[in-house]
């Protein structure tokens, strides 16, 4: 096989979750780029078709479906839904998850806690247990999580000078937990998918600049990487295309970093 | 110099001792000199595990009931902490070992099971925390093994499928895993309150596995054995004590090298 051809997708189903926006569309765009058929899950469908249809632009085969992380009935239908027309899901990008409200950084209250260890953890393992039951049956998978470089090391304080407001909030107890359990699953997922030839691998991006981001806090985060700069869309796509091609077949367990460095020193 | 590691004068609480490693955990605290209270949801088994160390001359302090999970809860333990032991100078959380077993589960089955070791965990080091940096001292100890730190390998339960369906529960190296960057986190807003948090990361006990499992594990481990009962006390003692005021945000494996290979 020729080098190139091992990072294709040609006749391969990705479903892709939280890949409406952000870094979640830079996957998005990789994957429909390198051939395979999106099924794009959203609980914002208005907006998953505004990409979708982005995406379709630039030739990619893309389907959205609704489904809401909160709620298992949702989750099922959502994952027998590309079964029942599919036969197979072959990659699965797992890259939604909420920013729960009340009560900032260490401070944050119980109804927010309780949101996102609803959706982000239990919903985020639900979710993947499904779709691992269907590649187990095939005997053949990819599934890649996002974890955060923020899974992987405690808060820069220095980060926030002259952003105090930022900085409170970087104090938050949800994200740290359920990005390093996202890590450590994926090595613990790897050794029980690993006997079915399911591969199971985690990116673990650095902060993402968007038109909102503080020129202070971009300035001071990208002193702190060794590429000197905050991450856009595009960064992603090539890490993701690797960890769902074959291209990475002897890959499994792994947690990482694109992050411009951030984790190195 | 080894009287930094004594805890003498220091009060302690551990939060679900009647799980594996927590006797140990509390026999050491007070082997060092701390007077120690224990908390968690079922009473009966922490006033067994407390009259079983009493008849052994360890004695413990006092039983707290608290049911991890809920935000009032855990005020409500910080209100009794306060009023009633005044300083409290250690915590330590066991309820990591609260796991279901089996990969395959509902959302609700996870989600419940979630409430205890990832909400309940969030709230109780939220409202400790909160009387340690008003203290300006303490020290937060987090319970783990070492699924925190490399995954569980299918290859050691060959011989005994029946822990293997305790291990490769769908959320153990989930739970287990993210005490290890909570740890950093928890210790990035306390640390400036002079209040250090760690982790420990043992590997799994003599006596509390089968053979099979056992001779599996341990041929994979440089130190040829399992966790003993010294083994979990000394640093807990350590993480607990003056000797490691210097020490935080680390996961510390104690695991017999399983991990260093």
């Amino acid at each position: 096989m020729n080098t190139l051809d091992m990072f294709s997708l040609k006749n391969k189903i990705a479903l892709i979750t939280g890949g409406r926006a952000m870094y979640g569309k830079g996957c998005s765009i990789a994957l429909v780029d390198a051939g395979a058929k999106l099924y794009l899950a959203s609980h914002s469908v208005d907006s998953a078709e505004d990409t979708a249809q982005e995406l379709r632009d630039r030739g990619g085969n893309v389907e959205v479906v609704e489904f809401h992380q909160e709620d298992p009935n949702s989750i099922k239908q959502m994952v027998d839904l590309v079964i029942e027309k599919e036969g197979r899901i072959d990659v699965f990008v797992n890259a939604s998850r909420v920013i729960p409200k009340g009560g900032v950084g260490w401070f944050q209250e119980e109804s927010g806690l309780d949101w996102s260890v609803r959706v982000n953890s239990a919903g985020m393992l639900y979710m993947t247990m499904l779709v691992g039951e269907q590649m187990i049956r095939q005997r053949c998978g990819s599934i890649v999580n996002f974890g955060s470089m923020m899974g992987l090391i405690g808060v820069e304080k220095r980060n926030y000078d002259g952003e105090p407001r930022m900085g409170d909030g970087a104090h938050s107890h949800d994200y740290a937990l359920n990005k390093s359990g996202i890590t450590a699953w994926t090595r613990h997922a790897a050794s029980y998918y690993g006997r079915y030839n399911v591969r199971i691998n985690t990116l673990c991006p650095g902060g993402l600049e968007s038109d909102r981001t503080p020129e202070k806090f971009a300035e001071n985060y990208g002193r702190h990487t060794q590429l000197g700069r905050l991450a856009n869309e595009n960064d992603i796509r090539g890490p993701v295309l690797f960890l769902a091609s074959e291209a990475s077949a002897y890959l499994t367990g792994l947690s990482i970093p694109v992050d411009g460095g951030y984790t190195c020193i | 110099m080894l009287n930094r590691f004594s805890l003498t004068g220091k009060n302690a609480l551990v939060s679900s001792p009647e799980y594996i490693y927590g006797e140990e955990i509390v026999a050491g605290l007070i082997e060092a000199g701390a007077k120690v209270w224990v908390c968690g949801e079922n009473t009966e088994a922490l006033r067994d595990l407390s009259d079983k160390l009493n008849s052994a001359g360890i004695k413990v302090q006092g039983i707290i009931e608290y049911n991890q999970g809920k935000e009032a809860d855990a005020v409500l333990l910080a209100q009794k902490l306060r009023n009633e032991i005044g300083v409290l100078d250690i915590f330590i959380d066991n309820g990591s070992n609260c796991l279901m077993k089996g990969w395959v589960h509902t959302f609700e089955e996870i989600n419940e099971n979630l409430q205890r070791t990832q909400l309940g965990l969030m709230l109780t080091v939220k409202h400790i925390g909160m009387i340690m940096t008003d203290q300006g001292f303490g020290s937060v100890i987090l319970i783990s093994d070492y699924a925190a730190l490399v995954g569980c390998d299918v290859h050691n339960y060959e011989n005994d499928p029946e822990k293997f369906d305790e291990d490769f529960s769908l959320i153990y190296g989930f739970v287990k895993g993210s005490y290890v960057n909570y740890t950093r986190q928890a210790a990035g807003f306390l640390g400036e309150n002079n209040v250090r948090c760690n982790c420990i990361a043992f590997a799994p006990m003599e006596n509390k596995v089968n053979e099979g499992f056992s001779d599996a594990f341990i041929k994979h481990s440089h130190l040829k054995r399992l966790t003993n009962k010294e083994d979990v006390k000394a640093p807990v003692v350590f993480l607990a004590s003056d000797a490691s005021s210097y020490i935080t945000g680390v996961t510390l494996p104690v695991d017999g090298g399983y991990t260093a290979k």
